[in-house]
């Protein structure tokens, strides 16, 4: 049987989906927890949390963008000790992923991906805008918008990128849609 | 390196149950966010400060209160001047710095804040990861999402060192990750980011077979290893109804 033939095969199988989703939720995870670079002006991270997101939605299309982006960053919510986020992340990258995914389903261009950048980071932004402003006050709230459009800039600038990138190192990844 | 969030104990808080422990953390959340007096709030927060204290000890109270102090102080600062009703405090010339609303909206948010913040951590350093799963399976949460999360869990100190690895690798060939300048930093970690994406989906397959070699995708019922072991359950139950009650009626009257 050919290589393409086992890909293919593999992909088939029902339990493809369940370690497509967990491996994938692992990456966010360590992307989001483990791989951060400081920003020198702000004391700040850039965490590759969105980087991630962007990845799996280009790679493996919105459902499981939805899923692994919503879940890792959920799950690394709550190991940085921050687990009153855990379920508005879920929603919040959740819903990022599920949008870029549906936005650059079929072709990615630049129109599409300026579309992509933006409906990602209002509804990410957005939705923790609205939350924190629920929590501590709508004036504190502002103060997090900045950093979380930055992050959606490191996810479609790393992680456009890095899909590209993946699959000419990696051609068999391009069967792993679903 | 991550294990988890969990803090060993034996405090009453500890041991009782996870589905439990759930439906009091959704109560004490749902009730910060109802418009409550600053009695209330401050009496519900020294309550779940106590509980705190009780199972995990002073110190590790204190953790999730340092990580929100930043916030704290934004909301110390931005948020009176929005809200300038009542009797004024501190007014310079004819412009209202603090008022008796502002002082009350301050700490109501801040109270807030802090006492779903120490819910949660209370929450998830007294419930395993495990346990926390099966009381969410108990919830009818399917079985296939509670196993996608535990294998999630399994991997991530795997990708971690798959991380660490990659990253050492490149450091040995020259890679200098303590460059200065953003956009050269970004060079440095990219291919580190795209090995580690490789190797880790290259693993899918293999976990693929392994999953399908114990049977997962078959749609025949499952039985269960692992199930929630509770004592004295029915008064578990009623102590929970009690402390609910309470804390609404606390809510409602103060």
């Amino acid at each position: 049987m050919s290589d393409n033939n086992n890909k293919s095969a593999i992909t088939n199988l029902p339990t493809f989906k369940i370690a497509s989703l967990a491996i994938l939720i692992a990456v966010t995870t360590v992307f989001t927890y483990i791989v951060r670079i400081p920003v020198a002006p702000t004391r700040g991270y850039i965490n590759f949390g969105d980087v991630a997101i962007f990845f799996t939605a280009i790679t493996f299309g919105p459902i499981t963008a939805f899923l692994a982006g919503g879940l890792g960053t959920a799950v690394a919510d709550l190991f940085a000790g921050y687990a009153q986020w855990a379920p508005i992340t879920f929603f919040a990258h959740g819903l990022q992923g599920l949008l870029v995914g549906l936005i650059l389903r079929k072709r990615i261009n630049v129109p599409g991906l300026i579309l992509a950048f933006i409906a990602a980071t209002v509804v990410m932004a957005g939705t923790y805008y609205i939350t924190a402003g629920l929590m501590y006050g709508f004036g504190p709230a502002l103060a997090e918008v900045p950093g979380n459009i930055l992050q959606n800039v490191a996810g479609v600038a790393v992680g456009v990128p890095l899909a590209a990138a993946v699959r000419k190192a990696y051609p068999p990844i391009q069967n792993y849609k679903w | 390196m991550i294990s988890s969030t969990y803090t060993n104990g034996n405090s009453i808080i500890h041991r009782a149950d996870p589905r439990i422990k759930i439906i009091i953390l959704l109560t004490i959340t749902t009730l910060f966010f109802f418009h409550l007096s600053i009695t209330a709030m401050v009496l519900l927060f020294l309550l779940l400060a106590g509980a705190g204290i009780g199972s995990l000890g002073f110190l590790k109270v204190l953790q999730p209160i340092k990580m929100i102090l930043p916030i704290i102080i934004f909301v110390t600062i931005l948020t009176p001047p929005f809200f300038k009703g009542g009797d004024p405090v501190l007014s310079i010339r004819d412009t209202i710095i603090l008022s008796t609303v502002g002082i009350e909206q301050t700490l109501r948010l801040i109270f807030r804040f802090a006492g779903i913040t120490l819910s949660f951590y209370i929450f998830f350093s007294t419930t395993s990861i495990n346990y926390f799963i099966l009381a969410l399976s108990w919830f009818k949460l399917p079985y296939k999402a509670a196993l996608i999360v535990t294998i999630a869990l399994r991997y991530i100190p795997y990708m971690i060192v798959i991380y660490n690895n990659i990253r050492d690798a490149h450091k040995l060939r020259g890679d200098n990750y303590r460059n200065r300048k953003l956009w050269k930093k970004l060079n440095t970690i990219f291919p580190t980011l795209v090995s580690v994406l490789i190797q880790s989906i290259k693993s899918i397959p293999s976990l693929s077979m392994a999953l399908e070699l114990k049977g997962i995708g078959l749609e025949t019922e499952r039985s269960q290893f692992n199930c929630i072991k509770s004592n004295k359950i029915i008064l578990q139950i009623i102590i929970t109804s009690v402390i609910v009650l309470l804390l609404i009626l606390i809510s409602i009257f103060l």
